[in-house]
C-alpha cells in the first residue's frame, strides 16, 4: 500500500481503495498489471534528442521525416505531447524538460533539460521556439528564461521564441486544456 | 444582507443568548462583564472564521464546555425598509438573495465547522462577500501603530473590492518574490533571476499603480468622513501613500532589482517592491503613527474603518456591517453626535456601549437596543428593547 501511495496523484486513500481492489480481482487480472509496469521499467525510456517516452533511441516523433525540423515545441512532460497531438494543429518536433523552474523547490535550470534544449537550437535548423510550458507561474518563468538566454539569436533574426496565446486557462495545466483550446491557442501564438 | 437574527451558545460568558436586530444601528448596554464585546466576537467568529480579540479562538468557548456555537440569520438588504420584521419576511427574494442562517461551532480540540443552512462548508470566505464585516476594537491600534503588514493587508483588501485583477497580482507578485527571495537566500544572483525580476516588475508596477490610484480616491473620502468625526477642527488628515518603487516602468524595474542582486543576496530578502510599501496618517504635519496621541490614533481608525466600509459599498452595493466595540465612551459629545449621523447614513451597525446616555433621545428612536444582564446567567433570552425601538 505505501508502494501504491508513492505514485503522483495517489493519496492514502486511494491507495487503499487499489489495495481493496488488487485483493479482490483474481490472480489472472492482476498479473497483466504487474507484467505491465514491470515492461514499462524494462522497454520505455527517454528519447535521446527531445526525452519523450520512447521504446527506442529516437521517439517517433522524432524518427518521423514529415515533422517540420524547423520547429521545436518546449512543453513540461511527455503528457503534454499527447495533448497537443491530440489537436493535429501542430507538425513540428518537441523538447520536454521535464519540470519547470522553482528556486522555491531546488529546481534551477541545471535540474531540468534546458541544457540540452539551447544545444539543439545550435545543432539543429531551428527557426521557432514554441515554449509551451503549463500557463501557471512557474511555466511563464521558465518560457521566459528561455527567451532570455536567446536573446542572441533571436537578435540575430535566425530564431522566433513564442508563446501560445492567452486563453488556456490561467494556472492550469497543458494536460487538463480542451482540444479546441489548445489549438487555438498553438496557432495563435506570440512572441517573448 | 444584514443580521437579522443571533444565538450564541457557550461563548465566553454567554451560555445561551439570542436576540433580534434591526437593519440599522443596534446597541448592546450593559455593564462591565455583561459580555458585550463577546457579541460582536462571535458574529466576527461565525463570518470570518476567527476573533478580532485573540488567534486562540479555543479561548472564546466557555469555562468548562468543549465547543461554541454561534448562529447568524441573514437577510437581504431592504433598501431604505427600517423594519426588521418586514426584512425578514417580505424583502426575502427581492434581490435575488434568500435568507440563510450562518452558524460555526469551534471545538476545543481545534476542529471548527461552518454551515450555510445546515449545509458544511470548506471555508468561511463565503460570507466575505455576502457579508463583509468591519471591526473596530479601542484597544487594537496595530492597523495605525504596528508595522506596515496590516496596514497592506487594510489596503489590499480595500482595493480587492474594487478590481478582481488585483488579487490575482498580488498573489503572483507574492509567489514570485518567494522564489527570488530563495534564490538569494542560497547565494545565487546570476541569470536565474531574470524571469523572476520581469514577473516582479510587470506585477509590481501594476500593483503600485493600482494601488496609488484606489488611494487617490480612497483619501479624499477618508479626509471627509475623519473631518466629520472630528468637527472638522483640525485642517484635515491626509493619507499618504509610501512606496520605494514609485514612477517605474516596467524596464526600469528590473534594472533596479538586478542591480540590487548582490545587496540582497547579503540581506537575503528583496529590498525593492510594493511588499514594502506603507501608508502614512499625517495630521497637521504629524505622523501619528509615531507621534500621535492615542485619542488622535483611535480617531484616525475609526475614521478608516466607516470610510473603508462606505468604499466597498460605493464599489460594490454591498454594505459591510459595522461592528464598533465601546466607541462612545471615547469620544466627547459632539464627535458622539458625529459618529451617530454617518452610522445611521450607513448600513447595519453594532455598537456596544456601558452608558445608553451616550445617546441622546431623538436617535435612541432610530435604534434597536439590546439589553445585557451582567452576567449573563443560563438560559437568559435577550430581545431587544421593545419601549425603545420604533420599529417593533
Ligand atoms: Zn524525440
Amino acid at each position: 500500500m505505501d508502494e501504491l501511495a508513492k505514485l503522483p496523484g495517489i493519496g492514502p486513500k486511494t491507495a487503499q481503495r487499489l489495495t481493496f481492489y488488487l485483493l479482490r480481482v483474481p490472480v489472472e487480472e492482476a498479473l497483466p498489471l504487474a507484467h505491465a509496469i514491470v515492461e514499462v521499467k524494462e522497454t520505455m525510456r527517454f528519447c535521446a534528442r527531445c526525452f519523450n517516452l520512447t521504446e527506442q533511441e529516437l521517439c517517433a516523433v522524432c524518427r518521423d521525416p514529415r515533422r517540420d525540423q524547423q520547429v521545436i515545441c518546449v512543453v513540461e512532460e511527455p503528457s503534454d505531447i499527447l495533448s497537443i497531438e491530440r489537436t493535429h494543429e501542430y507538425r513540428g518536433l518537441y523538447h520536454v524538460l521535464g519540470g519547470a523552474l522553482s528556486p522555491l523547490d531546488g529546481i534551477g535550470p541545471e535540474k531540468i533539460h534546458l541544457q540540452e534544449l539551447f544545444e539543439r537550437v545550435e545543432a539543429e535548423p531551428v527557426k521557432e521556439i514554441i515554449v509551451a510550458t503549463n500557463p501557471n507561474l512557474m511555466g511563464e518563468a521558465t518560457a521566459l528564461y528561455i527567451a532570455e538566454q536567446l536573446t542572441k539569436q533571436v537578435a540575430s533574426g535566425r530564431l522566433r521564441v513564442t508563446r501560445p496565446a492567452a486563453g488556456l486557462p490561467m494556472g492550469a495545466d497543458l494536460e487538463y486544456a480542451d482540444e479546441v483550446t489548445l489549438g487555438r491557442a498553438l496557432s495563435g501564438r506570440r512572441d517573448l | 444582507m444584514i443580521l437579522a437574527h443571533i444565538r450564541l451558545a457557550d461563548v465566553r460568558c454567554h451560555c445561551a443568548l439570542e436576540t433580534n436586530l434591526g437593519p440599522r444601528i443596534n446597541v448592546v448596554v450593559g455593564g462591565n462583564g455583561a459580555g458585550k464585546s463577546s457579541v460582536l466576537e462571535a458574529v466576527c467568529l461565525d463570518l470570518q472564521g476567527n476573533s478580532p480579540r485573540t488567534h486562540r479562538v479555543t479561548d472564546c468557548i466557555s469555562v468548562g464546555k468543549d465547543h461554541l456555537r454561534v448562529e447568524i440569520l441573514l437577510v437581504p438588504e431592504s433598501g431604505t425598509e427600517r423594519n426588521s420584521e418586514e426584512a425578514c419576511a417580505g424583502a426575502a427574494d427581492a434581490a435575488g438573495q434568500r435568507q440563510t442562517t450562518a452558524a460555526v461551532s469551534f471545538m476545543r480540540t481545534g476542529e471548527r465547522r461552518h454551515t450555510a443552512d445546515g449545509r458544511v462548508l470548506k471555508k468561511a470566505d463565503r460570507w466575505a462577500k455576502l457579508a463583509p464585516v468591519h471591526t473596530f476594537f479601542p484597544d487594537d491600534l496595530r492597523l495605525i501603530k504596528g508595522g506596515p503588514n496590516r496596514r497592506r493587508q487594510f489596503l489590499d483588501d480595500l482595493v480587492s473590492a474594487r478590481n478582481s485583477e488585483y488579487a490575482l497580482s498580488v498573489g503572483r507578485y507574492a509567489k514570485a518574490l518567494a522564489h527570488r527571495n530563495a534564490l538569494l537566500q542560497r547565494g545565487d544572483i546570476g541569470s536565474q533571476h531574470d524571469p523572476w525580476e520581469w514577473i516582479l516588475a510587470e506585477e509590481g508596477t501594476a500593483i503600485v499603480e493600482t494601488r496609488a490610484g484606489e488611494l487617490a480616491v480612497f483619501a479624499p473620502l477618508y479626509t471627509c468622513i475623519h473631518g466629520r468625526l472630528t468637527s472638522g477642527v483640525s485642517e484635515g488628515i491626509k493619507l499618504v501613500y509610501r512606496t520605494n518603487v514609485g514612477g517605474l516602468n516596467v524596464e526600469e524595474y528590473r534594472n533596479i532589482l538586478a542591480d540590487q542582486r548582490a545587496g540582497d543576496c547579503r540581506r537575503t530578502f528583496t529590498h525593492s517592491g510594493p511588499h514594502r510599501d506603507d501608508i502614512r496618517f499625517m495630521l497637521e504635519g504629524i505622523d501619528l503613527r509615531e507621534a500621535g496621541s492615542q485619542g488622535e490614533q483611535r480617531t484616525a481608525l475609526l475614521g478608516l474603518i466607516l470610510s473603508a466600509a462606505e468604499s466597498v459599498a460605493a464599489s460594490t452595493s454591498i454594505r459591510p456591517i459595522l461592528l464598533l466595540d465601546d466607541v462612545m465612551s471615547e469620544l466627547d459629545y459632539a464627535r458622539r453626535r458625529a459618529l451617530i449621523a454617518l452610522l445611521a447614513e450607513g448600513g447595519q451597525s453594532i455598537v456596544t456601549t456601558t452608558d445608553l446616555h451616550h445617546f441622546e433621545e431623538e436617535e435612541i428612536q432610530d435604534i434597536t437596543v439590546i439589553r445585557l444582564e451582567s452576567p449573563s446567567s443560563s438560559g437568559t433570552e435577550v430581545r431587544p428593547d421593545d419601549e425603545m425601538t420604533e420599529a417593533t
